[in-house]
């Protein structure tokens, strides 16, 4: 099979030093094969997160794009499977005002390349969930790549569980566009040997009094590389504005790669920006006082890789949940998972 | 209520001398120019190869286009890299020539000799005018001297170990710039187990129009030395640009300490591209205190590479970015060893349109067990028409470092403002009261007669902020 390398794929708005090798991954996927489908005019002009080159590689890899129209004051929910048998998928989803719409993406395969390019457009007052569960094998890439514009009072909540991370780039740009406007955005995740994730998160805030907020939280097993752009960008013009961005990130092994670069931008004045990262391993008093209880220090980095899948378990439901049993398999073993699956 | 902003009095440093009778190379930048500064400093083959290889280096380098601020207005053909007075280095005031003794003067620097340093080094354009330091110092062996001078001295095989050897000309393009036309600057030796006691200070004045300042300070701290190091800089303004592409490798032995601190004053026409690096052996401290005020484009990210256990560093800083000012300024520490440490604060303030950018990264290598890093940057906006970004990056490749960072971004708060006024202050001076205290971290750092200049200068770009 042909295939064509993707450059600069989740790059940030503004970029550290080049010799860090912080500012964006290059992927190695299949070349298409066709000549895509075009991309609706209402939802051209929306920003991508994991950049241009990866944006057109997914819309010119498929045949046909998802649409779903959310229409004023209803609720609808979409279901978005990459598998190996549908690898590369584009959806559109237009939120009506003051409608709900639940978007839930999961990603599961041993071997292969999986995408996904999601645009969604939500009108004065809509609310936005979006779900993502990745539990991919070792020879996975995957691209997750989201673009969110939201008008006055609507609101975007994103949710990312990486149980399984292959080689991904998930890459998410959320316009807060409209007055009032916000959005969360929670990503929990375990990288295990030889495993990569890069993410390139932005906020980019130009309505006034929007809120926003980061949050990323997860574990580096031995030998694995994780790197996190997230961006809070306070345009000018957005007073009243507020970012916020954390990140945690457990270091569980030797040969761990961490990379971070927490970002906030700001071209106005009557704004709050604030981040905040913490990076390490569990601290040696954590450790005595689990020892004390019988817990070694493998037992207890075990339970915070445990919490990650609960976690993503617990909160997500139909096929997602499917999906999400299966990666949490894998690091809860077949006994607990079964308990879990019986509890819920 | 409504704020004007009025054009800042700068009238203390902005001042020029006429140039007669000085020495100016033509602009440009060609083997000859290079050929020929190496030829009045009569120097040994090594240094004019560094220089020949430096300046191919840096006709093959771009500068980064992803990241940084504009330099378009920088052109090279309009920039003499070497400009002096006639006169030779002197270790009398009475001996410099009467109008660059009267600059030194207005600036304060003679008199600062007297009342509290060991020692003093004042750079006019291209090269040194005058270089001194106290019996008491040299007593102790320490030297203090220009480097031109020290390369032909005892020390100059020490210098070929040192010179260009933490910033090598393959840096970055301005690194490859100054390893071809350096001129000036100080070479200092503390010999082991020396603790100088008052600081040592070398201060850089660029009077001449269209021209380039490009000093190489090289400081050696040996094993339980102990030393405050002082850099200041200042020039006149002018409407055409001028070049400021400095360099500090400054090397910390074991258990040695070295403060490092500067406040810097260009004027707003220079692009100030300066390259500070020191690397730490084990048990050493390193000190950086920063105060960036001046320049219209500034790209100064003072690096410390933690190189043997428990080796620290510390880096206080703090930007003022006002009109037609881009400042890209920042901290850099690679943690190398274990039980390193790092702690890096810095504070910024954006005022007039002015960009100020917090620009960081911490490296912690796979050997760096058990070291630990702080970041914390805290950024004021003055108003709604500046910016300030804050774009630090971490790299950690060990599992037993622990790294935190913290940033934030935001206006003085109106509740705070009201609070003082609620006490009698009137608006502009709670404004300044909040601004001076936001920046007394630094300025506590300094030693008292440096924190007032930094606060005079904080308060010279106060004034007028709120009308």
């Amino acid at each position: 099979m042909a295939t064509t390398t993707l450059t600069g794929v989740n790059t940030p708005p503004a970029q550290t030093w080049n010799y860090l090798h912080i500012n964006s991954i290059d992927l190695e996927v299949p070349a298409p094969s066709g000549p895509g489908c075009p991309v609706p005019d209402d939802l051209a002009s929306i920003e991508m997160g994991a950049g241009g080159a990866a944006t057109a590689w997914v819309d010119k890899s498929v045949a046909t794009r998802g649409s779903y129209d959310v229409p004023a004051s209803s609720e609808s929910r979409v279901n978005v499977s990459l598998t190996a048998t549908e690898p590369i998928r584009a959806t559109d989803v237009r939120v009506g005002a003051d409608a709900c719409a639940h978007i839930v993406v999961s990603a599961a395969a041993d071997a292969g390349a999986l995408a996904h390019n999601l645009r969604v457009l939500a009108d004065a007052g809509a609310q936005v969930l979006i779900d993502l569960v990745v539990a991919v094998g070792a020879d996975v890439t995957l691209v997750d790549n989201v673009g969110v514009s939201l008008g006055a009072n609507a609101s975007c909540e994103i949710r990312h569980f990486v149980l399984g991370a292959g080689t991904s780039a998930l890459g998410t740009c959320v316009a807060l566009d409209g007055a009032g406007s916000s959005s969360t955005l929670a990503t929990r995740y375990l990288v295990d040997t030889g495993c990569t994730l890069d993410m390139n998160y932005l906020m980019r805030q130009r309505g006034q009094n929007t809120t926003s907020d980061i949050d990323v939280e997860g574990v580096l097993r031995e030998g694995a590389t994780k790197n996190l752009c997230d961006t809070i960008d306070l345009i000018h013009g957005c007073k009243g504005a507020q970012g916020n961005e954390n990140e945690t990130v457990l270091l569980a092994g030797e040969r761990v790669h961490n990379m971070s670069l927490p970002t906030i931008l700001c071209d106005e004045d009557d704004v709050a920006g604030n981040h905040g990262a913490t990076i390490g391993s569990v601290s040696p008093e954590q450790l005595a006082y689990m020892a004390h209880r019988g817990l070694s220090e493998e037992d207890v980095t075990e339970l915070f890789c445990a919490s990650v899948a609960e976690g993503c378990v617990r909160a997500m439901d139909g096929d997602a949940r499917d999906v999400a049993l299966a990666g949490a398999r894998a690091i809860l073993g077949e006994a607990r998972t079964a308990e879990l699956e019986e509890e819920l | 209520m409504s704020e004007q902003v009025n054009d800042i009095n700068r009238s203390l440093y902005d001042f020029v001398k006429p140039e007669e009778g000085y020495e100016r190379f033509e602009d440009g930048l060609t083997p000859e120019i290079v050929e020929a500064i190496s030829a009045k400093k009569d120097e040994p083959d090594w240094m004019l190869e560094l220089r020949l290889r430096s300046l191919e280096l840096y006709h093959q380098m771009d500068m980064p286009a992803n990241w940084g601020p504009s330099i378009e207005g920088l052109d090279m053909d309009h920039i003499s890299t070497y400009v002096t007075p006639k006169t030779e280095q002197a270790s009398n005031w009475e001996d410099v020539p009467e109008e660059v003794r009267d600059t030194f003067e207005k600036l304060g620097i003679p008199q600062a000799e007297r009342a509290y340093l060991a020692g003093v080094g004042a750079q006019y354009d291209s090269e040194l005018v005058y270089h001194n330091m106290q019996d008491t110092a040299a007593k102790m062996g320490v030297v203090y001297s220009g480097i031109e001078e020290a390369l032909h001295g005892e020390y100059a095989d020490l210098i070929r170990e040192h010179f260009m050897r933490l910033v090598p000309p393959t840096d970055h393009k301005f690194a490859a710039l100054h390893g071809a036309v350096w001129s000036g600057g100080s070479f200092v030796y503390v010999p082991a187990g020396v603790e100088v006691e008052f600081p040592l200070q070398s201060y850089f004045r660029l009077n001449a129009k269209g021209a380039g300042q490009f000093e190489h300070t090289l400081i050696i701290v040996e094993p339980g030395a102990n030393l405050h190091f002082i850099e200041g800089c200042s020039a006149p303004k002018y409407n055409v640009a001028n070049l400021h592409a400095g360099c500090v490798e400054l090397f910390v032995g074991k258990g040695a300490r070295l403060r490092y601190s500067t406040i810097e004053n260009w004027s707003k026409n220079m692009y100030n591209l300066n390259t500070k690096r020191a690397r730490v052996e084990a048990d050493g401290v390193m000190e950086w205190v920063s105060g960036s005020f001046g320049s219209h484009v500034g790209y100064l990210y003072p690096t410390t590479i933690l190189a043997g256990e428990r080796a620290s560093n510390e880096f206080t800083g703090i930007t003022f970015a006002g009109a037609t000012q881009n400042l890209d300024t920042g901290c850099k520490v690679v943690l190398a060893a274990p039980d390193t440490k790092s702690s890096i604060n810095s504070k910024s303030i954006s005022k007039d349109g002015g960009i100020s950018t917090f620009r960081s990264s911490v490296v912690v290598t796979n050997k760096a067990d058990r070291a630990r890093a702080t970041v914390s940057c805290a950024s004021l906006m003055l108003d709604d028409i500046s910016r300030s970004d804050t774009i630090p990056a971490m790299d950690v490749r060990n599992a037993t470092a622990s790294v935190g960072h913290e940033a934030t971004i935001g206006r003085i708060s109106d509740d705070t403002v009201l609070y003082l006024m609620s006490r009698g202050a009137t608006e502009e001076e709670a404004r300044t009261m909040v601004v001076n205290g936001f920046a007394n971290p630094i300025s506590k750092e300094l030693p008292m007669e440096y924190a007032v200049e930094m606060n005079n200068l904080i308060k010279l770009e106060m004034e007028g902020a709120i009308g």
